[in-house]
């Protein structure tokens, strides 16, 4: 099927995940972690959905959800039309070849005791792709990504940070992956090789059409990189938009906090003081009413009772919160 | 007038290890005055952190102190033994690190840990020998409620893995402020936490530095924290200072070549732009490249450059050490 | 397209690690002891001959150190020094042979126990625990009192107290190794079970067994000769050490050098093999840290 690059390629719905705590000598369930509540969100072939938020936000849950690591509680994902929520089997191990997650910790996410070839051409294997050249097809790969073949002999503690995260980039292009999963991909970069990062992955993009999806609290990131943009806040999305939108109208009072939380390297910018008081949360209770209401500045006493409805306020620009249902 | 709180004169720290010498600082310069806030900005291997600790006489055992001066209020810290320097600590110089779990242990209190820092200051608690039960209460509670933490009584009787990252760190600038010391190291103090506690607490350590006129050295990778947060600005590469100067000054106009590529090589929330990489990494401090240690990714690389390591020059105010401005 | 020679390089990370291996005196020192003690049970009954063990001569017994007998005699008369060559071959196969066994044994129970998880790793664990209860050289008399003392016996029974601490350990270490990113990360990428566990978290959590494997051939050296000393050990005429000391100490103040040297081999190996397993610890972690 001709995919047109307009077409959703992934779509969440109302994803849930709930991780059980056990407790006591027989290992009962004796409560839960609400890791996610609600996040529900699309991503069009070929563009890059920044999925953006703090710790308990929920982010990295999803990110590994979407790649099977772990099993949703509830809510459902499309894939290229298809539900692939509850696949498993060989349906699985063809859909691990179109979704690759790429990892914050590069060292920590290569085997330290494989070569980056061996660790390339395993996979390769795995998948039965480009038998008998298989040393051939990693150059290649070596390649996309800016690297040597003399790389291909290193072993990971052997790279410098932003090679690492090279080699764990060529190594998830190996199945030849549709969908990308970046999970803080240059959080654990210096400055100076994370715009190298940055470009070689808009790079690979443009050429090959990938689709990413960019999992980051890093505001500037995502504004350099994604499309769109979805916030959430202790495991519920709160407001998504088109990128340039958000950074200019962003209506949710968390991404209105987060915008102007964000350190600016220019001290000519005068910032008025947002600062929100208290703790992002730590989710071991269900969310009653709206997420944020006990930090919310701007809180009525609907929002500690009730989910604010969804609102569409723009252009592909959604936001739940009372104060915005209430203009 | 500005009295001169710090100066370090050409310091030199060599590391010995398996792989061979490091050369971690090459010649660091940098004076503090008083009630400034000083950033020292760098990436891995600039060198940065290995000046706090040297200034904090934290250095590993596989560190040589080769060459170099620590002015402190007038006596080299460097040269001064290690009995006098305890006496400095927590009373004059402080510090404030990236990890909470480095500094509070976890089977004690806040309360306890608070106490038995300050007890074993009692001399600069009470100026007696005699321990003044109420003197310290009174310290801890008043230095808490400067960083804003709720529920004071209850936070002392707690347990570290009961507080959060924000809070932790809160308690770190309240256990570094309690004396009123006059030089307050911050290495990396913000970098594990969320952006919105982020903000929260380097509020709080601003309002403190005010309160108090400490000055800082706030040791950072971010930029964009320093240029929020500090009057002077120090940028670090390969063990060398290449650029310092007034915040203002050196963000509006980088003259180092390597500033300049930071400052283009950084996405920003508040604007688009165009992202600039420096090409190359870090070079090995074992076995640092010739002359200028920048000059293998410099756009501007002369011939001078690979051979001759410059000398810093002055421009207006500015410190660069470059050879376009020699 | 030049292929870079993988023989070249895996040479050169052998010879990196031999040479960081020789870089620790201590390290050197005890492998030579092992490497000694080894040529000592390999061509020890070539050298001596093996009949004299079972040669009583009473009227050479207990003659103290002498130029004809360099470590004296027992009371049957035998030659120590010649008693002690024969008994290496006893003691440095028994200890190497029960610790291979229960490494294999208990490396293979825990890695599975370990990466199944959930009620079989219970199962396991829990009758692991119930062999650990029991403190191990009483339970390792009780077998042997059992079966009757015999050499095969008493490989057996140290063998069976041995293999408990491996699976432990190798359980615990696949456990966490099954948590890391890597791990994580080779499942995302569609690579099977099996594979993971074999490639990827075996190697990996295999190093802490070797290091303590390889000081455990002296514990089990030990321990048999503490065996063999309260009398569990093979025949009283095998020149075993322990069985030397055990005689020995019957005659501790009258002749001492009966008890003394034989003791000093059982120390001196157990030495030269910890020795190893603390170089062996160093090889192999700075080089996974570098």
């Amino acid at each position: 099927m001709v995919m047109e690059k307009n077409d959703v390629l992934v779509k969440v719905e109302n994803l849930k995940k709930y991780f059980p705590i056990y407790g006591g000598i027989l290992q009962k369930v004796v409560g839960y972690i609400y890791a996610v509540e609600d996040a529900s969100f699309y991503i069009r072939k070929g563009e890059t959905l920044g999925l953006v938020g703090e710790s308990g936000s929920g982010k990295t849950t999803v990110g590994r959800i979407l790649v099977k690591l772990e099993e949703p509680t509830g809510g459902k994902i499309f894939y290229n039309g298809s539900d692939v929520t509850n696949i498993k089997g060989s349906e699985l191990k063809k859909y691990r070849r179109k979704a690759q997650i790429i990892f914050q910790d590069p060292y920590a996410s290569l085997n330290p005791r494989m070569t980056i070839k061996d660790s390339i051409i395993e996979v390769m294997r795995v998948h039965h792709l480009h038998k008998g050249e298989e040393y051939d097809n990693a150059l290649r790969l070596m390649e996309k990504v800016g690297l040597s073949e003399e790389h291909l002999y290193r072993f990971p503690h052997e790279l410098s940070g932003g090679q690492r995260q090279r080699a764990v980039i060529a190594r998830a292009l190996a199945v030849e992956p549709e969908f990308l999963i970046l999970d803080e991909p240059t959080a654990s970069l210096d400055v100076s090789v994370q715009a190298q990062v940055l470009d070689l992955l808009k790079e690979l993009q443009e050429k090959y059409n990938y689709t990413y999806l960019l999992i980051t609290h890093n505001l500037a990131v995502v504004r350099y990189v994604s499309e769109r943009t979805v916030i959430m806040y202790r495991g519920m999305w709160v407001e998504t938009s088109r990128t340039k939108e958000l950074f200019k109208k962003a209506e949710h009072p968390y991404t209105q906090a987060l915008l102007k939380s964000v350190p600016i390297p220019d001290p000519e910018v005068k910032k008025d003081k947002f600062l929100i008081s208290g703790e992002p949360p730590n989710p071991t209770t269900p969310v009653k009413g709206c997420p944020f209401a006990d930090r919310c500045p701007y809180v009525m006493d609907v929002c500690k009772n009730e989910m604010p409805p969804i609102e569409n306020v723009g252009d592909e620009h959604i936001v739940r919160c009372w104060l915005v249902t209430r203009k | 007038m500005s009295e001169k709180v710090l100066e370090v004169k050409n310091l030199r720290v060599e590391f010995y290890t398996y792989r061979g010498i490091v050369k971690a600082l090459n010649g660091v310069n940098l004076d503090l005055n008083k009630g400034e806030i000083l950033g020292l900005a760098g990436e891995t291997g600039s060198g940065k952190s290995v000046t706090g600790l040297s200034i904090l006489r934290l250095l590993p055992q596989n560190a040589r102190v080769v060459e170099g001066e620590i002015i402190f209020k007038g006596r080299d810290l460097l040269k001064i033994p290690e009995k006098e320097y305890n006496l400095l600590r927590g009373k004059e110089i402080n510090a404030i690190f990236q990890d909470p779990h480095t500094y509070l242990n976890p089977v004690f209190t806040i309360g306890e840990q608070f106490r038995d820092i300050l007890l074993s200051k009692k001399d600069s608690v009470n100026n007696s020998s005699k321990v003044d039960d109420k003197k310290i209460e009174e310290i801890m509670v008043s230095a808490l409620k400067d960083v804003k933490m709720p529920a004071v009584d209850r936070v002392l009787k707690m347990y570290p893995h009961e507080l959060s990252g924000g809070m932790k760190q809160r308690v770190m600038l309240a256990i570094a402020f309690s004396l009123q010391p006059s030089l307050i190291i911050a290495d990396e103090p913000t970098t594990a936490l969320d952006v919105t506690i982020q903000a929260q607490v380097l509020e709080i350590m601003k309002e403190l530095q005010r309160k108090y006129n400490t000055s800082i050295i706030l040791i950072t990778h971010d930029l964009g924290v320093i240029a929020e947060t500090c009057q002077k600005v120090a940028v670090m590469y390969a063990g060398r200072i290449v650029e310092y100067g007034k915040v203002s000054d050196v963000f509006k106009n980088p003259l180092h070549p390597y500033t300049k590529g930071l400052m283009e090589a950084l996405p920003r929330a508040d604007v688009d732009v165009k992202v600039k990489s420096i090409p190359g990494t870090v070079p090995d401090l074992v076995s640092p490249p010739s002359g200028c240690a920048f000059h293998p990714r410099c756009p501007y690389a002369m011939e001078i450059c690979k051979r001759q390591a410059p000398k810093p020059s002055y421009v207006k105010e500015r410190v660069v050490e470059c050879h376009l401005y020699s | 397209m030049k292929k870079v020679n993988e023989w070249e390089l895996k040479k050169k990370e052998i010879s990196y690690a031999l040479w960081l291996f020789s870089k620790n005196k201590l390290v050197v020192f005890g492998s030579l002891i092992v490497v000694f003690y080894t040529i000592l049970a390999i061509i020890g009954p070539l050298i001596v001959d093996p009949r004299i063990s079972e040669q009583v001569n009473l009227s050479n017994a207990l003659k103290p150190p002498s130029s004809q007998h360099i470590f004296g005699t027992d009371d049957l008369g035998r030659d120590i020094l010649q008693l002690i060559v024969l008994g290496a071959r006893f003691d440095m196969s028994i200890s190497l042979v029960v610790v291979l066994t229960a490494t294999l044994i208990g490396v293979a129970i825990g890695s599975i126990s370990g990466y199944i998880g959930g009620k079989i790793d219970e199962i396991i664990m829990r009758f692991t625990d119930i062999l650990l209860a029991f403190p191990g050289l009483i339970f390792a008399m009780g077998l042997t009192m059992a079966l009757g003392r015999s050499t095969v016996n008493l490989f057996l029974a140290l063998t069976l107290v041995w293999w408990t601490g491996y699976a432990r350990i190798m359980r615990g270490q696949v456990l966490s190794e099954k948590e890391k990113l890597y791990v994580q990360a080779a499942k995302s990428l569609g690579i099977p079970d099996f594979l993971i566990l074999f490639k990827h978290v075996f190697p990996n959590a295999i190093y802490p067994i070797l290091v303590l494997a390889t000081m455990d051939i002296g514990g089990v050296m030990l321990s048999a000769a503490g065996l063999s000393f309260i009398g569990l050990g093979p025949s009283p005429f095998e020149p075993e050490w322990g069985q030397l000391i055990n005689r020995g100490a019957s005659y501790l103040f009258m002749a001492p050098w009966i008890m003394f040297f034989p003791g000093l081999a059982v120390l001196t190996a157990s030495l030269g093999f910890n020795l190893i397993g603390d170089g062996l610890r160093d090889v192999l972690d700075p080089r996974l840290r570098r």
